[in-house]
């Protein structure tokens, strides 16, 4: 049995599954609640199906991006499940299970999430569906499931303005339709309908992701790849931290973000500047994150998404759409 | 030879097999912390993986850096706890982890991993509150083989073991601890004064006896650590504050005299701190608003850090 778990976004999903049977499947409107209701779900699937951990072979998770908090706990969840039960574990972004949920829509199809500061999250997938000369190779495998710029470049955070250009310049000429999938605030659409208008098709908040599709992937993965080391697989961010330092004293105001500029790291001089900061930072820069990280924890560095398998990383520049690699 | 402690009476070896053993996690902040504790006593492992380095260069923790960190020291951590007590699965009795307070986006990582940890083996989960944890750190020794036993000099009938002679009295009157059945020699003894300092806490806690706390009190404003990181920046003395600090102090002249005058953490006539005050008054030191008219002191950071260290913690 397979426990497939994704708490990307306000949207939660745990299924059980065998390569041939859906055991269980449980999706829910989460909210922020991750954390107190993942492992709780997941131990009442179980007992409600008369299943117990020591039947699983297996832990797949969705990465994100998404919320980071949700992301965290899936993650944190999934590898301490692998490590502690000793099986195999799969990672897998979760544009990717939103996209391969939708892969008989026709192409190309584009998985949206939500990311927060009028952006988005976005990946755009070829099922090749709607070729003409249609033959059973261009069916979607879902053990080499990536999207377009595979996961290196694929992955983007982008406003929807700039989308929009995106999807203007990954369509053919002649393809009709776009198909929108995942999870998107009005704003988006609104904006992505003005520009594209009926090429624009979206999918019903209803048909969101399930973690059924993430351990269809899953199971794909594990007849044909190594599978990920729990140590190593981290949650795909691609929004690099504000950073602004803990507030942790109770009754403190909400952290305030820091300037966009970025300064050098031995910007300790100007104390007196430094005291009229309070505790607000500066930004760093991605390689001297890189730099400092301490060596017992260099091959685990926050940075980088370093996914063994499929070596993701973190976006490194300024732009709005960021080619996401570090 | 009689040892004292609940578990080691008339046994000069400590035997561990009716041990119960509990794996806690740690990631309120920004280190990741696992340890492995034997009867509630005994420290089997204990692996911290710290931040500081990453965090230094923010001049303090960034929540979401810290975070990230958390997940991606979780498993490392766990492996090295499990390894340095040369444990299994099979010897873990139970699992806790720190609940809060913390930073939420930390905290959450080593609650999603002891939660997941004991269902997957099946272990009873125990969430613990960071500040008790900080408290009840003060009974935590290394491995029963490691401790300095002392022997006990009374009678054998007055140190038989406790499942035989539950009704032992105190050794003196008023010390319950002492006839609790896990007292070691030299645990401490209630009735209690805690003080819980650190990055994000400055509490003065009243114990009258285990898991009984009166907050007598607390800083006004910023927490002493934090204050100690504050004026380490200022200073441009390095991240965390209070060891930057503290090294700094050690290097100044203990003849000289020193000539800053700074006001004191405390608030008289209560129990309460003030740090904020403290740290106007360094910033003015430091801006040069207050000046010695030595001018050789100008740039004397040992000697400005040892006068703040005192007024810290005074
Ligand atoms: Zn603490």
């Amino acid at each position: 049995m397979l426990i497939a778990l994704d708490t990307s976004t306000t949207v939660a999903s745990i299924a059980l599954a065998t390569e041939d049977t859906l055991l269980a499947e449980l999706t829910w409107s989460v909210g922020q609640r991750h954390g107190s209701e993942l492992t709780q779900r997941l131990d009442w699937l179980l007992t409600a199906h008369g299943l117990t951990m020591a039947q699983a072979t297996g832990i797949a998770v969705a990465t994100g991006p998404g919320s980071f908090n949700g992301a965290r706990v899936a993650v944190a969840t999934a590898k301490t499940l692998a490590f502690a039960l000793g099986v195999p574990l799969y990672a897998h972004a979760t544009l990717d299970v939103i996209a391969w949920g939708a892969r008989l829509a026709p192409d190309p199809i584009w998985a949206l999430l939500d990311a927060g500061r009028g952006e988005v999250y976005a990946a755009c997938y070829n099922t090749r569906y709607n070729k003409s000369e249609y033959s059973s190779e261009y069916e979607p495998a879902a053990a080499h499931w990536a999207p377009i710029g595979g996961v290196a470049d694929g992955y983007l955070m982008l406003p929807p303005a700039e989308l929009v250009e995106r999807v203007r310049a990954a369509s053919a000429p002649g393809r009709e339709r776009v198909v929108f999938c995942g999870e998107w605030r009005e704003e988006t659409q609104v904006t992505l309908t003005a520009a594209l208008g009926e090429q624009a098709r979206f999918t019903s908040p209803l048909t969101t992701r399930r973690a059924g599709s993430l351990a269809e992937l899953a199971f794909a993965r594990a007849a044909s790849s190594a599978p990920d080391d729990p140590a190593a697989v981290e949650p795909l961010y691609l929004r690099r931290p504000s950073i602004t330092t803990s507030t942790q004293r109770r009754g403190m105001q909400p952290p305030v973000l820091a300037p966009a500029t970025q300064l050098e790291q031995s910007e300790r001089v100007d104390l007196s500047e430094h005291a009229k900061q309070s505790q607000h930072l500066h930004q760093p820069s991605g390689q001297a994150d890189e730099q400092s990280t301490q060596s017992s924890q260099a091959s685990h560095d926050g940075q980088r998404q370093d996914t063994a398998r499929r070596g993701k990383q973190a976006p490194g520049g300024e732009g709005t759409a960021r080619a996401l690699r570090g | 030879m009689r040892i004292a402690g609940a578990h080691s009476l008339d046994r000069p070896e400590y035997d561990t097999k009716d041990s119960m053993r509990v794996l806690a996690i740690e990631s309120s902040c920004d280190e990741t912390g696992a340890a492995i504790i034997e009867d509630g006593r005994f420290i089997r492992s204990n692996v911290v993986a710290s931040q500081a380095s990453i965090h230094e260069r923010y001049g303090g923790v960034v929540p979401e850096v810290a975070s990230r960190q958390q997940v991606s020291a979780l498993i490392p951590v766990l492996e090295s706890a499990l390894r340095e007590a040369d444990m299994g699965w099979q010897e873990i009795d139970a699992i806790a982890a720190t609940y809060g307070p913390g930073l939420a986006g930390s905290l959450l990582v080593g609650l999603a991993a002891g939660k997941a940890l004991a269902l997957a083996r099946g272990l009873p989960f125990l969430g613990v509150n960071h500040l008790e944890a900080h408290i009840y750190a003060n009974w935590l020794r290394t491995a029963p083989e490691q401790v300095n036993w002392q022997v006990d000099e009374r009678p054998a009938a007055e140190s038989a073991p406790l499942g035989l002679q539950p009704q032992r009295p105190p050794a003196r009157a008023g010390t319950l601890a002492e006839s609790a059945p896990n007292y070691l020699p030299g645990d401490p003894v209630f009735p209690l004064l805690a003080l819980v300092i650190s990055g994000a806490h400055s509490e003065l806690v009243h114990i009258p006896r285990h898991g009984r706390y009166e907050l007598l009190g607390q800083t006004r404003d910023d927490a002493a650590g934090e204050a100690f990181d504050k004026v380490a920046r200022l200073l441009g003395l390095g991240y965390p504050g209070g060891p930057a600090i503290e090294r700094a102090a050690q290097q100044r002249d203990a003849q000289t005299k020193n000539p800053y005058r700074l006001p004191r953490a405390w608030m008289r006539g209560t129990w309460d701190f003030s740090f904020s005050g403290l740290k106007t008054a360094m910033q003015e030191v430091v801006s040069g608003a207050e000046e010695p008219s030595d001018s050789a002191e100008a740039n004397n950071k040992p000697r400005k850090g040892s006068r703040y260290r005192r007024a810290g913690v005074a």
